[in-house]
């Protein structure tokens, strides 16, 4: 006998899944951390009882646990994650045509970002959520999205290419974790 | 457009082109599925089966679990416990039942992240039990609080069930959630309430503060967080039970109780 929530999870999959999926690669840089990110959401989600588990509250408990498990990666991860740049450069600038440009590569830098601060940015200018439909995915107030907002962009103002002169980003497993 | 508008166009356009250009690994819905069943099957046990005795309590306040990392602390109630009100085994409830029934549909949400909206207070009229959390009027900061949960039957009816023993503990500055333990939890073991009846858990509450990102899903705030800084806080308790009667689950949240950091 299907379950309500089987139904729900069904949709979210299939509805939302590559929009998940996509979300988490943003914030990780690996399609298949991404995934295994995504599928682990899943499971925290739909593992729990939840009262009145409609789709957008499916996806934000998703996106919210994604992001948890990123901010907790990113904890683990701190000390490498503080020096790294110090010793590797981006693959992803060894692989654009422009050898000259001496930007660092945007959706690299986002990452680099405190991972609320990047969830904010994915959320807003990927998802094209807006300021109030960001702090209710991630539940938080809408002056800690602008918050985070306003900082992430300054610190990747600096890599913006506002002409879009550059050339465009091509593939997404070439860029490392 | 003026640079601001220009950047965050272009930021935009990049996040785009990066996503559109990754190639998503397909969903296993079939593994998710299955996945989900046996957390919620094995989450379900822990509330129904647990310590897999039926405790009647006799007076009001008359049994008092303390909490110490989730185990049993010390019973320092009066003497009802020992007054022959441990009872019958706990009735079974079949754990394969389907699970689109009652226990889906009432089941609540989890204990709020830090940087979020505390838990609205549950609705005495649509719970079968009360609870009201005490705590110190005054404390210092960055300390531990001793904290009583106080789960009473207001109705007119006994009330049976299964209830962990932990109880979930929320401090808030202004109605955002400065401070949490992780969600309610510990052992699940059998209740029966007469009217007027309650129950008392124990735990303990950090004057603490954290933010949103500060705990990984599921898990309380890390230890080394700051202390709150003198002012007016509130505090609120979320417990977990399952009534026998209806086979729902509830979370149930107590209203906000004031205290002040000093």
């Amino acid at each position: 006998m299907s379950r309500p929530w089987d139904a729900v999870a069904t949709e979210l999959v299939v509805e939302r899944g590559d929009a998940l999926s996509r979300y988490a690669y943003l914030l990780t840089g690996s399609v298949d951390d991404a995934a295994d990110l995504v599928q682990d959401a899943l499971v925290r989600t739909f593992g729990t009882p939840r009262m009145r588990l409609t789709l957008p509250r499916a996806e934000a408990y998703v996106r919210r646990a994604i992001l948890n498990a990123v901010i907790d990666r990113s904890r683990r991860d701190g000390t490498w994650r503080h020096v790294r740049h110090l010793t590797a450069v981006p693959a992803s600038i060894a692989s654009t045509a422009d050898a000259t440009d001496e930007r660092l590569d945007l959706v690299a830098r986002v990452r680099e970002l405190a991972p609320r601060q990047a969830a904010c940015i994915v959320l807003r200018y990927y998802d094209d959520l807006t300021v109030d439909g960001v702090a209710e995915v991630l539940g938080i107030s809408p002056g800690a999205v602008k918050r985070y907002l306003s900082d992430g962009l300054r610190a990747l103002s600096s890599a913006i290419d506002p002409a879009g002169a550059r050339p465009a980003r091509t593939g997404g497993d070439h860029v490392g974790t | 457009m003026s640079e601001h508008d220009r950047n965050e166009t272009a930021l935009a356009r990049e996040l785009k082109a990066a996503a559109d250009a990754s190639t998503p690994r397909a969903i296993d819905v079939d593994a998710v599925l299955g996945a989900s069943r046996a957390k919620r099957r094995a989450r379900r046990t822990a509330v129904v089966g647990g310590a897999g005795a039926l405790v009647a309590v006799l007076a009001v306040g008359g049994l008092v679990f303390g909490m110490q990392d989730g185990l049993f602390g010390s019973t320092s109630a009066d003497s009802s416990l020992e007054s022959g009100s441990v009872a019958e085994s706990a009735p079974e409830v079949a754990d394969e039942r389907d699970e689109s029934g009652p226990v889906d549909a009432e089941a609540a949400l989890e204990m709020p992240y830090c940087g979020a909206r505390v838990a609205p207070t549950t609705d005495p009229a649509t719970a079968p039990l009360a609870v009201r959390l005490v705590v110190p009027e005054n404390t210092a900061p960055g300390t531990s609080v001793a904290a009583d949960v106080i789960v009473t039957n207001d109705g007119e009816a006994t009330v049976s069930g299964s209830i962990r023993l932990v109880p979930g503990l929320a401090v808030d500055d202004d109605g955002v959630v400065v401070w949490r333990t992780s969600d309610p939890g510990g052992p699940g073991t059998g209740l029966e309430l007469a009217p007027g009846e309650s129950l008392t858990l124990r735990g303990s509450l950090e004057t603490r503060r954290c933010v949103f990102g500060d705990e990984p899903l599921d898990e309380a705030p890390r230890a080394d967080l700051p202390p709150l800084t003198a002012g007016s806080y509130g505090a609120r308790a979320m417990v977990e039970f399952f009534a026998f009667d209806s086979l729902a689950r509830f979370v149930l949240v107590s209203p906000g109780e004031p205290f002040t950091v000093e």
